[in-house]
């Protein structure tokens, strides 16, 4: 085989980027849906909006099917020890994104009942504002995580 | 219009069981007021009436009066000693009677460093969550209830969220993570 064969046939990259790429187009999301976000999320997760067509199209009903949690609502101080078991029990590598300004920070929330943002009880990777948000920003958080993925080191 | 409430014609008969009973109407509805010490008969009276049997709870709730300017309580202006005054909650039942499509409302008074109004549990089955969340949203307790706890609380919460007295963005820290293995329920 010549030279120039292989270079028609073969591409060369880094691993990291490789698996960054297949990881960032198979995303299992899992969704915390605890208040009115979740029925915005209805509609993006459905046909109109689609997100299968960034590779996030399975609603997981196991965390430990998942790799994407997705914070759809409003945190509450009694339900916090509960998104924290269910953060553990997903498998690494893990992602997390807050959905609605309720589980950003909080959101017009402050009182006795309400975590100031889910980031006070697990690690969140992305936030989508809004109140609740367009399924556009919603589309948008998930390429910012597809984006975030794909730059970044992957452990094995 | 058709009629849902008892007003003070409908019910003659409270009226002379109970003659120290307050009456306002707002709205087109009644405000029967009593003292605390009447309840039991009270909750008998409505439970076994021969016209209009009460055998609907429909709700309890409260009301904190601290600092406020309600004509009905001139006395409480959110001052030390208010916190402890024997009229600071009110606590208003609902009853409906299914039967005869009628509902009547009473409100009777509690205080003091430890308010408590006797449970109409034994009574209406439908009070034990309802008095469940009086207390934990006011800090009134219910004696002969069967298993006064919080219910939207978690145990750990430390005061109780609905009393004025209670800060208005007062946080507390989080609920510790529990062990699966060492629950019982």
């Amino acid at each position: 085989m010549s030279e120039d064969k292989i270079l028609d046939n073969v591409i060369t990259t880094r691993m990291d980027k490789f698996i960054g790429w297949a990881r960032s187009y198979s995303l299992w999301q899992y969704v915390f849906g605890t208040a009115c976000c979740a029925m915005e999320f209805m509609s993006v997760s459905s046909s109109h909006y689609d997100t299968d067509r960034f590779g996030a199209a399975m609603p997981r009903y196991s965390p430990r099917q998942s790799d994407m949690l997705m914070i759809v609502g409003t945190i509450t101080h009694k339900q916090a020890p509960v998104l924290r078991r269910v953060w553990e029990q997903m498998a690494e590598p893990k992602y997390v994104v807050a959905v609605g300004a309720c589980a950003v920070s909080g959101g017009f929330y402050r009182n006795y009942a309400v975590v100031q943002g889910a980031d006070r009880v697990i690690p969140v990777d992305v936030y989508v504002p809004g109140c609740p948000p367009r399924p556009e920003m919603i589309l948008d958080g998930i390429m910012a995580l597809q984006e975030k993925i794909r730059n970044s080191k992957q452990y094995l | 219009m058709e009629k849902y409430w008892l007003l003070k014609d409908d019910i003659p008969d409270f009226f002379e069981k109970f003659p120290h009973a307050g009456y306002t109407e707002q709205f087109g509805q009644p405000n029967v007021r009593i003292p605390k010490e009447d309840l039991a008969e009270l909750f008998d009276f409505w439970k076994n009436h021969s016209k209009y049997p009460m055998d609907m709870l429909l709700d309890i709730t409260a009301v904190d009066y601290l600092s406020s300017d309600f004509a009905e309580k001139p006395n409480l202006t959110g001052r030390e000693e208010d916190l402890y005054s024997e009229t600071r909650f009110d606590v208003v039942y609902h009853f409906y009677s299914v039967s005869t499509n009628r509902r009547i409302r009473v409100i009777t008074s509690c205080g003091g460093e430890h308010p408590e109004v006797l449970s109409s549990y034994a009574w209406w089955k439908a009070a034990y969550y309802i008095e469940r969340e009086v207390w934990d949203m006011f800090g009134i307790k219910f004696t002969n209830h069967p298993e006064l706890r919080r219910v939207l609380m978690y145990e750990e919460f430390e005061g109780h969220p609905l009393r004025k007295d209670y800060p208005l963005m007062g946080e507390q820290p989080r609920v510790k993570l529990r062990n699966p293995e060492q629950e019982n329920d």
